[in-house]
């Protein structure tokens, strides 16, 4: 778990995301888009990780390297398309983003109206309308999030996030949020 | 009282405004980021099956490894020659018109002088059943 060190908006009074110690004052989005930007990242993440991959897809004898990482430069078009139309005021947050619930967990990975994979996660706090600050976020490859360490260790990021706002005379409700949510 | 919006806009002082700029700049340049990022994909999975390095291949290519880092992170704008080089040394094929390239100067598939016929690879469909 990192320590926060500030907050920074990524679209004034609308979208923000934490600045974690040791980050170099990069805020955590900023730090997510640069990770799943890099093919060679993203390389290194399938080789640990291909074995999870294969049991996560229905078609896992035929999903390849080169399928995953068409899926995940998808996903971040996606997302880049999302913020975009944040920025833009084409979205409400309200709508985008999910509370994080069973049912994220218990369905399958694979989206079967896309017919394709969609890996990356944004998690979040909701601090009032339409306004949310990013704690982290995750390519997720296991149906739930307990059973990866990435996504764990999202959710301890997000405990403890929820108790810093609170120690900053911010009270959240109880639920934690999702963009990609299925 | 304040509301958690005035509380929160206390505490968030600063404005990441490059990620903004980048989503532009890549929405705009999405067409051949897209094939820099296969080319990435392509490159370090033929690097992990002939088993070697970054830095191996910036020897045969005689560039600096840095130079390859960028090209396997699938954001760089690449020249022909680049491509044609990692083709070369990789044994891959990158672009797709190469394969036709070979067999329209080693094998020519249309004679001009006797009645032209489409070549199979026209007449028949090329992807099969694939919709």
């Amino acid at each position: 778990m990192k320590d926060i060190t500030s907050v920074q908006f990524i679209i004034p009074n609308k979208l923000a995301a934490f600045i974690y110690k040791g980050d170099m004052d990069i805020n955590i989005l900023n730090i997510l888009l640069s990770t799943w930007r890099s093919v060679d990242d993203l390389f290194q993440f399938y080789e640990t990780n291909k074995r999870i991959i294969a049991n996560s897809t229905i078609s896992s004898i035929f999903y390849s390297w080169e399928n995953f990482s068409e899926d995940i430069m998808l996903d971040l078009e996606q997302l880049e398309d999302f913020i975009d139309d944040v920025a833009n005021g084409k979205v409400n947050l309200d709508n985008a983003f999910h509370p994080l619930s069973r049912k994220e967990e218990n369905v399958k990975i694979l989206s079967l109206r896309k017919h394709r994979c969609k890996w990356l996660r944004i998690y979040a706090i909701r601090i009032d309308e339409n306004l949310y600050v990013i704690t982290g976020g995750a390519i997720k490859i296991t149906q739930k999030m307990q059973d990866h360490i990435d996504t764990r260790y999202e959710l301890t990021q997000l405990d403890y996030s929820r108790q810093w706002l609170k120690d900053q005379g911010i009270e959240t409700d109880e639920s934690f949020y999702c963009y990609f949510d299925l | 009282m304040k509301t958690n919006r005035e509380k929160f806009n206390i505490i968030a002082t600063s404005t990441d405004t490059e990620i903004l700029n980048e989503i532009a700049y890549r929405k705009a340049n999405r067409d051949w980021l897209r094939k820099s990022n296969r080319i990435a994909a392509k490159v370090l999975a033929a690097l992990k099956e002939q088993n070697m390095s970054q830095k191996d291949l910036a020897d045969k290519m005689n560039v600096s490894p840095q130079y390859v880092n960028k090209i396997v992170k699938g954001n760089e704008n690449l020249t022909l020659a680049t491509i044609t080089k990692l083709e070369n040394l990789l044994h891959i094929i990158i672009l797709a018109d190469t394969e036709k390239e070979i067999y329209s100067v080693s094998e020519p598939l249309i004679s001009y002088e006797a009645d032209v016929k489409e070549p199979s690879y026209i007449t028949e469909s090329y992807y099969g059943d694939a919709v």
